[in-house]
């Protein structure tokens, strides 16, 4: 590929993830700097988000330009997604860097005020049903999505071409071709039936991570959660079908099965995707980790509590706290969820959907 | 309803929430056949072990506050809950020692019966009156 249509790739992911790394100090919790448990005034709040502005701007430009000359120079794809994660790592050393620095002056604060407060933490003890019988609204259909897609493959494996095409560019044309056997054409179900124990995953989690409310106003907060809760499943319910379907025309594409004109195409394969980003994005900002920027009527006064769990949180990323098991908890910096390294349930999941995503990569590639 | 646990107190987080699960029934904020989270749920929330948990329900069932079912959880279950003449016994048993620490502070009986209905009005304000 030239470097032109490199850049059209690759140029809005940059902008992307630093537009991101820009706004996301607008988004922390209230009761949360940089992944530091902050207890009000006794921080100049603004100060420390736009001095990491500052930094995140400088390192943007001069990444950029270093990502300029490279992809000049080396204009591949594995260049650019190479530089991809090292924007993102940059990013996060940048966030580590001032979750230490918040923690300093939280500490030198400390120090000075006479009475340190009460650790007290509230949690609500309405009951969480593990699974939702709506979400089955979406499974269903999205397993029978999946059979039908292996049955299509395993039907019409004697239809499909000998060579079959391995890529294609942006406006849809072929520009490689591979031999057809049975891993480059079954790669494609596998996928469906990736994505649907993704999704599946996501759903629990959604259900059973560890509801945090905010100290200072825990009654507005348990509200928020639900909203939180309940937009993330829609919005994972209403997902999922389409990517299998998305899916399932692509891997048709692929096996000359199908014929797409260049809009259809680019619009499957780019303009599709990239909604989905957006949407996911603005849902995000929207409702904000732990559903904080749900516009919704406060219910209670707010109060001096404050709970600090700062010391289970290391370096702001990695939470890790063996008392506690809990699996699945939502990520102080970032968007998202983590898991609790120290519960031995979560590790060997995690490691375990690691290898198994690796093993079908590896497989079929 | 919110339970409030406070790590910086002398007083295990299993009283803690034992006691706050009692006086939300005392007070009608959980209902009778109202369901209380799952023993994971819970222990995961407030970020303890499960065994702690489990210790509550355990207590809370014995004591005829909750029962437990393996389809439909925990539920608060009042029924089997009567201030007969056992209770009255062990609430003697529990209210001895205060009453000597209040004897012992030089606290006038008027003035523990004014405590004690004040609390009441605070827990269950129909019952009081």
């Amino acid at each position: 590929m030239n470097s032109i249509s490199i850049f059209a790739i690759f140029l809005p992911v940059f902008l992307l993830i630093a537009a991101i790394g820009f706004i996301l100090p607008n988004y922390f919790r209230k009761d949360l700097l940089f992944g530091i448990k902050i207890n009000e005034e006794t921080i100049d709040q603004l100060a420390i988000k736009n001095n990491f502005k500052y930094s995140h701007i400088f390192i943007t430009i001069i990444f950029l330009t270093l990502v300029t000359l490279l992809l000049y120079q080396f204009p591949t794809e594995k260049v650019g997604t190479y530089l991809i994660f090292i924007q993102i790592i940059l990013l996060y050393i940048l966030l580590v860097a001032y979750n230490r620095k918040v923690l300093t002056l939280k500490l030198k604060a400390r120090l000075t005020k006479e009475h340190s407060q009460d650790n007290v933490l509230e949690v609500d003890i309405e009951k969480r049903a593990i699974m939702s019988r709506s979400i089955l609204l979406s499974v269903i259909p999205s397993m029978i999505l999946v059979v039908v897609h292996f049955i299509i493959f395993k039907i019409c494996f004697d239809k499909i071409p000998e060579k079959i095409p391995s890529s294609f560019d942006l406006s849809g044309n072929i520009i490689n071709y591979t031999t057809k056997n049975w891993n480059t054409v079954m790669w494609f179900p596998f996928i469906s039936l990736f994505v649907l124990i993704v999704f599946i995953i996501l759903f629990v989690i959604i259900k059973i991570s560890k509801q945090e409310l905010i100290s200072q106003d825990a009654k507005t907060s348990r509200i928020q959660q639900k909203e939180f809760r309940k937009r993330w499943n829609g919005f994972f319910m209403i997902l999922l079908p389409l990517l299998i379907i998305h899916n399932i025309l692509i891997s048709l594409r692929y096996m000359l099965l199908i014929e797409l004109d260049k809009i259809a195409f680019i619009v499957i394969t780019l303009i599709f995707p990239l909604l989905i980003v957006v949407a996911a994005l603005v849902l995000a900002l929207k409702t904000g980790q732990t559903g904080h920027k749900i516009a919704i009527q406060r219910t209670g006064r707010r109060k001096h509590l404050y709970y600090n769990d700062d010391k289970y949180w290391k370096l702001g990323l990695i939470y890790y706290n063996p008392n506690d098991p809990t699996i699945f908890v939502e990520k102080r910096m970032g968007i998202g969820w983590t898991i609790n390294m120290a519960n031995p349930i979560a590790v060997s999941g995690f490691i375990l959907f690691i290898v198994l995503t690796f093993i079908l990569i590896r497989y079929f590639r | 309803m919110l339970l409030k646990i406070n790590f910086s107190i002398d007083k295990p987080i299993y009283q803690q929430v034992k006691e706050q699960i009692i006086e939300g029934i005392a007070s009608g904020k959980l209902e009778n056949g109202e369901s209380l989270p799952s023993i994971r749920q819970l222990a995961t929330d407030i970020g303890i072990n499960m065994h702690t948990v489990n210790k509550v329900y355990a207590q809370l069932k014995n004591e005829g506050y909750i029962s437990i079912h393996k389809r439909s959880g925990v539920m608060v279950n009042t029924v089997n809950l009567q201030s007969g003449k056992k209770y009255v016994e062990e609430l003697e048993e529990k209210i001895k020692p205060i009453i000597a620490e209040s004897i012992c502070h030089g606290l006038t009986k008027e003035r523990f019966k004014e405590i004690t209905s004040a609390l009441f009005q605070h827990l269950h304000p129909e019952l009081a009156s």
